[in-house]
């Protein structure tokens, strides 16, 4: 699934490295999801584009504000701009801003961690959100909710979010279990939450948490960050590893701990998937290095399929 | 343990480099932050040991492989003799040549051929395998073997560097290959190899090696020393001359000198030691010199001649022993009326004429020549050098007794023939003497169709040698009307026949002298010989016969034998040019014989009574350096069938016990089995650790 859909994503796509260059989020947003649309347009997936706007011809008595003039110019035939989404959905975004999120392997300067990804990332979304018509929402939370920005549609709205993004830093330590029950009793209008994280937590926490949400009538969209050293542990030497939030320290033979790495990992993701599945959660894995837009297919796929 | 390429040993220093990576990486473990350990468990103590233990194993085994491709690299190599076993090669019989000549004397970059050659020698012995026999012989042209085949290193180390010495003699490349194929015939391997260390002179290329060839299957290693251009000057020739004019004696030296060069230099002459003369000269090739010294002190004289120093310094001297004798003088008692009647001349005239051309110059005649009446011949002076008797009819029982005294003193007498002659008594005269049984007067033609002519001569004779020439046939065109016909007694040298093959000149020793029997007149009264061109060389040969018998030959070449004369018996000390007293003693025929002439120089041989002085001097071909080169010397030597290596075996020293050996191959395959085994090593330990 994920992976698979990481692999096809179209080279055309902005590389993480290259937003860390952009300076502020709006215009990360902004470049991720005009590009991404733009592709949507020359794209095959059509099935998202006509889902997102079509075009109908005028018919007389239809509201004059919403025909197209460009195209009126171009084609001399009158156009109207049908939204279809009338639905004024809710989003919220959970960003998770614990301190292992602050982890990045890469040698690269502009390499980004897994919070500057998963910024961008919620960053993208709300601008998507927005252009859409819906409302969006930003919580920024690592054991506790460290912040709270309820759901609003409005365009102002979105800078509010954006700068609440940009503004917050690291946290503690992540113990998902408490702000997930926390959120999903706070959130009573149901609505759209994507939870953004590396879900590196007690997965049956972070599972009843879910459940909890669900049981609140949310769709939930699970998007687990992880950096490409997590996901294959390319460590080869004897390493003395040290935990980002407990400050553990642990001597591992790299090479040789490797496969057990890669099992206990692959055990965990399948764990959060079987039971993300079971109460109908969507859960996607994307890799630091991967662009955007892949999580941006995912959305749009998962609200089309939650609208039919 | 030794290296072809030391140079690389220098790469050792890269096996540090797998050592300090581990110790930088490996050693401690590297602290990294890490998101979670959740799904990290800290590995056991006891598998970090063992991994610590590993990366030292594969740390260790990266060294070595870097370290095994250095010394690879380096070429080394074993002495043999420590480790014939891996030579893989069979022992063999190994003659090394080399060359003593003086040529080898000559001076280069890396100082002389010889040191060179001794340096080779030694490389030789030290790359010979344990097992190999091993002969040296030095030689220049005669062979010396200086051990028999033997396998004591030590004793041919200190032969390489102690026992070849330096001679003043020519090279000859027969006798030592000659030699070392005799030594070779008593070897006890099968491999065989002659080694030929040497300037490779062209000179000693004699015509004999034309057709000469080692047998097939002995392997033959010419190794050429010296500098390639070396420039030699030297002398090309040297004759001397004392020449008479009247009571004066002058030394005319004429000499050739070749030089390579278009260097300018000098040529001095030194009389007992002193600067006499010198000249410059110039130009590439021949030069010519002519040295004019008066000599008016009668003896022996020695010098010498000098050319500026250059390469190969011992030929730059050429060494002169010389006599300036006193004015020989000659008697002639002749028995026909002084001076002749119309045509008709007695000998008297024309040896008078023949002796002393220059009437009214007196003394401008090498020879004091006297004409006497017979009264003279019963008191011959033992001063005088020659006594020619014509035309008597017979000898006096006194007159033989003085002639046979005289004779027996050292003179010379020529009996010579005339109208005057009693045969049956004059017969009776030369039995007396020895000389002839019978004597009796022919006509020939009386006998024949025409008068006689000389018909067969000794030409070996001193008398009649340098007639043997181009042109020297004149000397048969005399015609003889009449001659006296004798039948020569036993012991008598037969020097010349008539055509009618009666001999007309007899020689008989007497003592130290000599007396000669012309069958004929030295007038022209029998024949038309004093008026043929041939008659005033005759005659000064006959002198110079007479008066040379006991003058010694005073040039003589290096390596030479020295004839002094004397008596059974008599003993000569001879004085070397280094100071050293030989000794020589007359065998049974009175000459003693001395040998030792190794050395150039100027040498004295002295009795109680008597001293001669002689020189000796190297053999100048040796001079010319120019030298073939080893493909040419292989091709000289080695059958045309055997096809064996040429240059590349000559090259063989200590390379060849390397390339015998091939260590750097072991080391190679080493190296890459130790690659493997760590390649397999890192391979397996990450597949544990998966």
């Amino acid at each position: 699934m994920s992976t698979t859909h990481a692999q096809k994503a179209p080279t055309r796509f902005i590389r993480p490295d290259i937003l860390s260059r952009i300076s502020g989020l709006d215009l990360v947003a902004r470049s991720v999801v005009e590009g991404f649309i733009a592709g949507l347009h020359r794209s095959p997936y059509k099935g998202f584009s006509v889902d997102f706007m079509e075009y109908r011809p005028y018919i007389p008595g239809d509201d004059l504000m919403h025909v197209d003039w460009k195209a009126f110019a171009r084609t001399d035939r009158l156009f109207v701009k049908e939204f279809e989404d009338e639905t004024n959905t809710h989003m919220q975004l959970l960003v998770d801003v614990s301190r292992s999120m602050g982890y990045k392997s890469g040698t690269k300067p502009e390499s980004p961690t897994k919070f500057e990804y998963a910024m961008y990332l919620a960053a993208a979304m709300a601008y998507l959100v927005v252009r859409q018509r819906d409302a969006v929402g930003l919580t920024l939370f690592d054991s506790t909710v460290v912040k709270r920005v309820p759901a609003k549609s409005t365009k102002g709205h979105l800078v509010s979010v954006l700068r609440e993004m940009e503004n917050v830093s690291l946290g503690g330590e992540s113990a998902m279990g408490k702000p997930l029950h926390e959120l999903a009793e706070r959130h009573r209008r149901r609505g759209f939450a994507v939870i953004i994280s590396d879900f590196l937590d007690d997965v049956d926490a972070i599972i009843d948490g879910l459940k909890h949400f669900r049981f609140r009538g949310h769709d939930v969209m699970l998007f687990q960050i992880l950096d490409p050293a997590e996901l294959d542990f390319s460590f080869t030497d004897l390493t003395e590893f040290e935990d980002l939030e407990s400050g553990e320290r642990l001597i591992v033979d790299a090479a040789a701990a490797r496969t057990e790495y890669m099992e206990n990992l692959r055990r965990f993701q399948e764990t959060l998937r079987r039971e993300s599945a079971s109460i109908g959660i969507e859960y996607t894995v994307l890799s630091t290095q991967q662009p955007l837009d892949f999580a941006l297919f995912n959305y749009l796929g998962a609200r089309s399929r939650r609208r039919v | 343990m030794s290296f072809v390429n030391a140079f690389f040993l220098a790469a050792l220093g890269a096996m540090a480099i797998p050592v300090l990576l581990h110790f930088v990486r490996k050693m401690r473990a590297k602290p990294v932050a890490f998101s979670s350990l959740m799904f990290l468990r800290a590995t056991p103590q006891q598998q970090v040991k063992r991994r610590r233990l590993r990366d030292v194993l594969l740390m260790t085994l990266r060294a070595a492989v870097l370290g095994l491709l250095a010394l690879a690299f380096a070429r080394p190599f074993l002495p043999p003799d420590v480790v014939p076993f891996l030579t893989g090669e069979e022992n063999e019989s190994v003659v090394l040549l080399i060359d003593n000549s003086y040529s080898m004397l000559a001076e280069g970059s890396n100082g002389s051929a010889l040191d060179e050659a001794q340096s080779v020698l030694a490389e030789r012995i030290d790359a010979a395998q344990r097992g190999d026999e091993i002969a040296i012989v030095a030689f220049s042209d005669f062979a010396e073997q200086l051990t028999e085949f033997d396998s004591d290193r030590e004793l041919h180390r200190q032969i390489a560097t102690g026992s070849i010495e330096k001679t003043g003699r020519a090279t000859d490349y027969l006798d030592p290959l000659g030699l070392a194929v005799d030594i070779l015939g008593s070897s006890q391997h099968k491999q065989k190899r002659v080694v030929l260390i040497s300037d490779m002179q062209r000179a000693g290329w004699s015509g004999a090696l034309d057709n000469w060839k080692l047998e097939p299957g002995v392997s033959f290693d010419p190794v050429r020393v010296g500098a390639a251009d070396t420039l030699n000057r030297y002398f090309q020739d040297v004759q001397l001359r004392v020449r008479r004019a009247g009571d004066d004696a002058l030394l005319q030296v004429d000499g050739l000198v070749s030089s390579p060069d278009d260097t300018g230099f000098d040529v001095e002459l030194l009389v007992a030691g002193i600067p006499v003369d010198d000249i410059s000269l110039s130009g590439r090739g021949t030069a010519r010199f002519t040295f004019r010294h008066p000599a008016s002190r009668t003896g022996y004289h020695q010098g010498e001649i000098r050319l500026d120093a250059d390469a190969l310094t011992i030929d730059d001297t050429f060494y002169v022993t010389y006599l300036v004798d006193e004015k020989p003088s000659i008697l002639v008692i002749d028995g026909s009326s002084r001076g002749g009647t119309g045509l008709i001349r007695p000998d008297s005239y024309f040896l008078d004429k023949a002796f002393a051309p220059g009437v009214g110059t007196a003394g401008s005649s090498p020879y004091d020549i006297s004409v006497r009446g017979r009264a003279q011949l019963r008191a011959l002076p033992s001063s005088t050098d020659i006594v020619f008797v014509s035309n008597l009819p017979s000898l006096s029982s006194a007159e033989l007794r003085s002639i046979e005294r005289y004779a027996a003193q050292g003179g010379n007498v020529v009996l010579s023939f005339g109208n005057n002659l009693d045969a049956d008594a004059y017969a009776q005269s030369l039995r007396e003497l020895g000389l002839a049984s019978t004597a009796s007067v022919v006509i020939p033609r009386q006998v024949q169709s025409g008068h006689a002519i000389i018909g067969q001569v000794d030409w070996r004779h001193e008398v009649f040698a340098p007639f043997a020439g181009p042109g020297g046939g004149a000397i048969l065109k005399p015609e003889f009307r009449r001659y006296v016909r004798v039948q020569p007694l036993d012991g008598v040298d037969i020097v010349g026949t008539f055509d009618t093959g009666d001999p007309f000149l007899l020689e008989k020793q007497i003592g130290s002298g000599s007396v000669m029997f012309f069958a004929s007149t030295l007038g022209n009264s029998w024949t038309d010989f004093p008026i043929n061109e041939m008659f005033v060389p005759f005659v000064y040969q006959l002198a110079r016969h007479a008066t040379g018998d006991d003058q010694v030959p005073v040039m003589y070449g290096v390596g030479e034998n020295v004839a002094l004369p004397g008596s059974v018996g008599t003993t000569w000390d001879v004085q070397t040019p280094n100071g050293q007293v030989f000794r020589a003693t007359g065998d049974s025929s009175g000459t003693a014989w001395f040998t030792a002439t190794d050395v150039a120089g100027n040498y004295v041989a002295a009795t109680t009574a008597r001293r001669i002085p002689f020189s000796v001097n190297l053999d100048r071909r040796e001079s010319d350096l120019e030298a073939r080169d080893e493909a040419e010397v292989y091709a000289g030597v080695v059958p045309p069938a055997v096809d064996q290596p040429v240059v590349e075996e000559a090259a063989v020293t200590v390379k060849a016990a390397e390339e015998r050996q091939k260590l750097w191959r072991l080391l190679v395959v080493a190296a890459l089995l130790v690659f493997g085994i760590e390649t397999v090593l890192a391979h397996r330990g990450g597949k544990q650790k998966q």
